[in-house]
C-alpha cells in the first residue's frame, strides 16, 4: 500500500513538473527562423518576407527569413523537418512537397510536419495565344481529342505543378498532349507568346500582364470560383470539366512540437496574416490568399496528394 | 609527362564507362524520345574517345615534356598536399567548431604553410580577416555562418 | 516624342533623393559583385525588402544600381583573385588574371570599367531606342534558337584549350558530364546524386568555379610559394591607353550588340553573352593565340558583353513581361510588388515610369563608371599585400562564397573537391576553362536540343530548317573547323619550340 501510494505521488509529482515544465517556459525567447526552401526574390521568398515582416510584432521576436535552397525544394523541406521540435524553427512548405515523395526523391511526406497553416493557393489557367483557333475549353479538348499528342503544352518543369495540372486536364478530359517542359514559368509563357507552342497551363498571375496587353487568351481556370482579376474568364466546372488543381503554401513545424508553442506561433502568423500591411502586399503581388486552418489544411493536402500521386502515376513520374 | 598523361587517360576511361554503365540503367521515356540517358552516354563517349588519344599518344611517347614534376620528395609538394589534408578536416570541423574558430586556425596554420614565421602578426590577421569577413556576411548581409558550440 | 519622355526621366532621376539611392545602389552593387558568391542576382533580391518603403522610381532606381554595379563588380575579384565574384565575369577570368600575373592588373582593371560603361550605356541606349523591335527578334527563338546558341558557344572550347587540343577536349567533356549530375530537365530523373539532394540540381555552379579556379590557386600558391613577392609596383591608370582603346573598339562595339541581344533572349544571361562574345573576339582576331594568356582584347570582349547584357536583358522584361535573366526576373517581381505589371501595358500606361527606368539605367551606368575608375586605386591595392596574407584571404573569401550561395556545408564540400581536382589538372596541363564553359552551356544545349525534339515530335529537321538555329549551327561548324586548324598549328610549333630547347623541370 506505502509502495503504491509512493508511486502515485511520484507521478503526480513527474506530471505536475513536466506540466508546469511545458507551461511556465515562455515561448518565444529568442528569435524564429522561418526556412524557405526556394531562393531569395522567388515568389515563395516574396510571402515568406512579407508575412515574416508583419507576424513580428505579434510574436514579440525578430523573425528571420533562411533561404535554404536545392534539391527543387527537397533541401529545404527536409531542413525545416529535421529541425529542433522547439518551435524556433518554421518552414514554408510548398506544393512540392506531395510531388517529390512519389518520384521516390524525398523520403519523408507533409505527414511527417506538424501543420500550422495554408497560406494561399494559386490555380492552374489554360491560355492560349490570342488569335489561337481555339475559342474555349471545348474546342481545345475536341481539338486535342481529334489530334492526340499533337497539341504542345508548355510547362514549368519535369513533375512541376503545372506539369501536374497539364497532367489531370489530360486524364478528365479524356485527351491526350504533349507536354513540353521549360526552366521555369516564364520561359514557356514566352515561347507561347512567340508561338512555338499552343498552350500553357501556369497560374494567372504568370500570364496575366500578356492576357491583359491582348497577347494572350486564357481560356478557363481549374479552381472553384472565377478569378476576380478576370471575371470573363469562366471555371473549367462552369466549361462542363471537373478540374480543380491549385498550387499551395503553407506553414509547418517539426513533428511533435508542443501545443502551447503550436499555438503561439499559430495566433502570430495569423495576427500577421490578417494585418493590413500583409493583405495590402499580398494583393499588389496578386498572390492568391487562402488561408485554412492546421486540421483544414491537413483535409486539403489529404485529398491533393492523392490527386498529385494518381496523375503522377498517369503521366509516368511516380515510381 | 608521361606517367600523368598515361593516368588521366585511364581515369578518363573508367569515368566513361561507368557513366555509360549507369545511363544504361536509367529509366527509357517513350514520351520524351530522348531520354535522361542520351546526352550522358554521348558525352561520355566523347570522353572515353579522347582519353584512348591520350592514352595512345603517352604510350607512343609523343607527351609533351613535363614542366612540373609530381617529386614526392619536394618540399612544396608536401606543403600542398598538407594544406589538402587540412581543408578536408576543416570542412568537417566547420559544423561543430563553427566558423570563427575553424578558420582562425587554418588561417594561421596557411600562413605558417606560406613560411610567415611572425607569430603575433599571424595570430593577430587570422582572427581580424575571420571577424571581419564574418561580421560583413552574418550581420550586414544576413547570411548566417555556422556558428557551432557558440551560437 | 521619345526625346521629350526621356528628358522627363532624366529629370526625375536626377532628383537628388533618386540619385543618391541610385549612387548607393551602384557602390553597393560593386561591393556586392566583388565579393566571391554574392551574385548579382543575390544582391537584388537582398536589398529588395528595402525598396517597399521608397516611392517607385528610386527603390527601382536603386535596384538597377546594384544589377548594373553587381556585373561589373565581378571582374575586380574574377582579374584580381582569379575568382569571378559573378558567373557573369567568368569569362573575364581567361584573360584577366594571366594581366595580373604578367603585372598589369591596372591595365586588365581599367580596360574592365571602360569596356563595362560602353557596353552597359549602349545597351541602355539601344534599349531605350529599340525595345520593340529587338523583342519581337528576340520572340522568334525557341528551342532550336537554345540550341544553336549553346552549339556555336562550346564551340569555343577546343580555342580556349590551352597547349593541348585533346586535353581541352577531355575537360569540356568531363564538365559537360558535370553538368549532367542532378535531376534531368526533361524528365526530372535523378542522374549521378549519389543520392543526395544537394546535387538534384546539379553541382552549384559558384561553389564549383571557385573551387576550380580560386582553391586551386590557393594550393597552388602554398606549393610553389611565389619568390617575387606581391607585384609592388602595379601601374595605376584610369583609363585604358590609346593604344589599347584602339586595339580593342571594334571588339567592344561587337560585344556589345552580342551582349544586348542575348541579354534580350529570355533563358540566356550574362554569363553566356560573356562566352559567346570572348569566342566571337578570339575567332575574330588576327592573333587569337594571345587569348587565354593575357589578351587585353579578351577582357574588354568579356565586359563589354555582359554589361551590356544588363540592358538586352531588361527589353523583354519591360515590354514582353517575361524576365531575359536571373536578375530581371527578381526585378520583375520587385515591380509587381510596388504595383507595376511590366509587359506590353506598361508602355501605354506607365509610359513615363519606364522612361525614368530607361534613364535610371543609363544613370546607373554612368555612375558605375565613376565609380568604377575612382574605385582601381583601391582595388590594386589588395594584390600588394604579401601573398602569404593574401593566400590565406583568399582562402576564406572562397569558402564564405561557396557557402553563402546557399547556405551550405555541403556546396563547400564541393568547392574544396573540385578545389583539389583544379589543382591537379593545373598541374598536369589540363585546362580549367572548358569546364567553366561546358557547365554554363551544356545543361542549355541539353534541354534545348531534348525540347526542341519534343516539339517538333521527334522530327530531328526542326533544327536545320529554322534560319536562326541553321545559321548558328553552320556558325559553330566554321569556328569548330577554324579553331582545331589553328590549335594545331600552333601545338606544332610549341613541340617544334621545345624540341630546340627542352625546358627543365624545376
Amino acid at each position: 500500500m506505502k509502495k503504491t501510494f509512493a508511486l502515485l505521488l511520484i507521478c503526480l509529482f513527474v506530471i505536475v513538473v513536466a506540466g508546469c515544465g511545458g507551461q511556465a517556459e515562455k515561448f518565444p525567447t529568442k528569435p524564429v527562423t522561418l526556412v524557405v526552401p526556394w531562393a531569395a526574390g522567388g515568389g515563395t521568398d516574396a510571402i515568406a518576407r512579407g508575412l515574416g515582416k508583419a507576424a513580428e510584432k505579434p510574436l514579440g521576436q525578430t523573425i528571420t527569413v533562411n533561404n535554404v535552397t536545392g534539391g527543387g525544394g527537397a533541401v529545404g523541406h527536409g531542413a525545416g523537418l529535421n529541425a529542433k521540435n522547439d518551435g524556433y524553427t518554421v518552414t514554408m512548405i510548398t506544393f512540392e512537397l506531395l510531388s517529390l515523395p512519389p518520384q521516390k526523391l524525398i523520403p519523408f511526406t507533409y505527414k511527417d510536419y506538424d501543420l500550422l497553416m495554408r497560406l494561399n493557393t494559386d490555380p492552374a489557367a489554360l491560355t492560349v495565344k490570342a488569335d489561337s483557333p481555339f475559342k474555349t475549353v471545348k474546342d481545345f479538348v475536341e481539338y486535342a481529342k481529334t489530334n492526340p499528342g499533337k497539341v504542345n503544352v508548355g510547362n514549368s518543369g519535369p513533375a512541376s505543378v503545372w506539369h501536374l495540372a497539364a497532367g489531370l486536364l489530360e486524364e478528365k478530359a479524356g485527351i491526350k498532349l504533349n507536354h513540353v517542359p521549360f526552366n521555369g514559368a516564364a520561359p514557356a509563357v514566352t515561347d507561347l507568346v512567340g508561338g512555338h507552342i499552343q498552350a500553357v497551363t501556369v497560374s494567372p498571375a504568370e500570364v496575366q500582364s500578356q492576357v491583359k496587353a491582348g497577347q494572350l487568351k486564357m481560356l478557363a481556370i481549374m479552381s472553384d470560383k472565377r478569378d476576380p482579376n478576370f471575371p470573363d474568364v469562366p471555371t473549367f466546372k462552369e466549361a462542363g470539366y471537373d478540374i480543380t488543381f491549385a498550387t499551395w503554401r503553407g506553414l509547418a513545424v517539426p513533428k511533435n512540437t508542443p501545443e502551447n508553442v503550436k499555438k503561439v506561433l499559430a495566433d502570430a502568423f495569423k495576427q500577421g496574416y490578417d494585418s493590413p500591411e500583409f493583405q495590402e502586399f499580398a494583393k499588389k503581388a496578386s498572390l492568391g490568399l487562402a488561408y485554412a486552418s492546421a486540421a483544414d489544411f491537413k483535409t486539403f493536402l489529404d485529398k491533393t496528394a492523392a490527386d498529385t500521386e494518381a496523375v503522377m502515376k498517369k503521366l509516368n513520374l511516380a515510381k | 609527362m608521361k606517367k600523368p598523361d598515361i593516368f588521366a587517360g585511364i581515369l578518363g576511361l573508367l569515368i566513361a564507362v561507368y557513366v555509360i554503365y549507369s545511363a544504361y540503367h536509367f529509366p527509357e521515356d517513350k514520351v520524351l524520345l530522348l531520354g535522361p540517358s542520351f546526352f550522358p552516354t554521348c558525352l561520355a563517349g566523347g570522353l572515353g574517345i579522347f582519353s584512348l588519344l591520350l592514352l595512345a599518344g603517352a604510350l607512343r611517347g609523343k607527351s609533351r615534356p613535363c614542366t612540373d614534376p609530381f617529386n614526392i620528395k619536394d618540399p612544396g609538394v608536401h606543403r600542398a598536399i598538407i594544406s589538402l589534408l587540412a581543408v578536408i578536416l576543416y570542412c568537417v570541423l566547420l559544423n561543430s567548431l563553427g566558423f570563427i574558430i575553424t578558420s582562425a586556425v587554418y588561417l594561421f596554420g596557411l600562413m605558417y604553410l606560406l613560411q610567415r614565421r611572425d607569430y603575433l602578426k599571424m595570430a593577430a590577421v587570422s582572427v581580424a580577416v575571420t571577424l571581419l569577413i564574418y561580421g560583413i556576411f552574418n550581420r550586414l548581409l544576413d547570411i548566417s555562418l555556422p556558428a557551432g558550440f557558440l551560437g | 516624342m521619345e526625346l521629350d519622355l526621356l528628358l522627363k526621366g532624366f529629370g526625375v532621376v536626377f532628383q537628388p533623393s533618386c540619385f543618391g539611392l541610385i549612387l548607393l545602389g551602384t557602390v553597393s552593387g560593386v561591393l556586392i559583385g566583388a565579393l566571391p558568391g554574392l551574385t548579382a542576382t543575390m544582391g537584388v533580391a537582398l536589398l529588395i525588402p528595402f525598396t517597399f518603403g521608397l516611392p517607385v522610381h528610386q527603390g527601382v532606381g536603386m535596384l538597377l544600381g546594384i544589377f548594373c554595379g553587381a556585373i561589373y563588380g565581378g571582374s575586380i575579384s574574377a582579374i584580381l583573385i582569379r575568382t569571378p565574384g559573378t558567373p557573369a565575369a567568368a569569362a573575364t577570368v581567361l584573360d584577366g588574371y594571366p594581366l595580373n600575373q604578367k603585372g598589369e592588373a591596372g591595365r586588365a582593371l581599367s580596360m574592365s570599367i571602360f569596356a563595362s560603361f560602353v557596353g552597359g550605356f549602349s545597351g541602355a541606349l539601344i534599349m531605350t531606342f529599340a525595345s520593340p523591335q529587338i523583342s519581337r527578334v528576340a520572340l522568334q527563338f525557341s528551342a532550336p534558337e537554345y540550341f544553336g546558341l549553346a552549339i556555336f558557344g562550346l564551340s569555343i572550347i577546343i580555342s580556349i584549350s590551352g597547349n593541348s587540343i585533346v586535353k581541352g577536349i577531355i575537360a569540356g567533356f568531363f564538365g559537360m558530364l558535370i553538368s549532367t549530375i542532378g535531376l534531368d530537365p526533361m524528365a526530372g530523373y535523378p542522374r549521378f546524386t549519389f543520392g543526395f539532394m544537394d546535387l538534384f540540381e546539379g553541382p552549384a555552379f559558384i561553389p564549383t568555379l571557385i573551387g576550380l579556379f580560386a582553391l586551386s590557386e590557393v594550393f597552388k600558391g602554398v606549393e610553389v610559394l611565389y619568390k617575387q613577392e606581391a607585384v609592388k609596383a602595379v601601374k595605376q591608370q584610369l583609363l585604358p591607353s590609346w593604344t589599347d582603346i584602339r586595339k580593342a573598339w571594334l571588339t567592344i562595339v561587337k560585344s556589345t550588340f552580342i551582349g544586348t541581344f542575348i541579354g534580350a533572349v529570355p533563358g540566356a544571361g550574362s554569363d553566356i553573352s560573356a562566352f559567346v562574345a570572348y569566342g566571337e573576339a578570339k575567332r575574330s582576331s588576327k592573333h587569337p593565340e594571345t587569348f587565354g594568356k593575357g589578351e587585353i582584347t579578351g577582357v574588354a570582349a568579356a565586359e563589354a558583353a555582359n554589361n551590356a547584357c544588363t540592358g538586352g536583358a531588361m527589353i523583354p522584361m519591360l515590354s514582353l513581361g517575361v524576365p531575359g535573366d536571373a536578375v530581371t526576373a527578381v526585378l520583375l517581381g520587385a515591380l509587381v510588388i510596388q504595383g507595376l505589371q511590366p509587359g506590353p501595358l506598361l508602355f501605354k500606361d506607365h509610359i513615363d515610369m519606364v522612361y525614368s527606368i530607361f534613364a535610371g539605367m543609363m544613370t546607373a551606368n554612368l555612375l558605375m563608371f565613376l565609380v568604377g575608375i575612382f574605385g582601381i586605386r583601391f582595388f590594386v591595392r589588395i594584390i600588394s599585400i604579401e601573398r602569404s596574407l593574401l593566400i590565406p584571404i583568399i582562402f576564406l573569401l572562397s569558402i564564405v562564397g561557396a557557402y553563402s550561395m546557399r547556405n551550405s556545408l555541403f556546396d563547400v564540400g564541393l568547392a574544396v573537391v573540385f578545389g583539389i581536382i583544379g589543382y591537379f589538372m593545373q598541374r598536369y596541363d589540363f585546362p580549367a576553362s572548358p569546364i567553366l564553359l561546358s557547365l554554363i552551356l551544356g545543361p542549355l544545349a541539353e534541354s534545348s536540343l531534348r525540347r526542341a525534339l519534343i516539339v517538333s515530335h521527334g522530327d530531328f529537321t526542326i533544327l536545320f530548317t529554322r534560319p536562326i538555329s541553321l545559321a548558328l549551327i553552320l556558325l559553330a561548324i566554321a569556328s569548330l573547323i577554324t579553331a582545331t586548324i589553328m590549335q594545331l598549328k600552333l601545338e606544332k610549333r610549341m613541340l617544334a619550340e621545345n624540341a630546340q630547347q627542352p625546358r627543365s623541370g624545376s
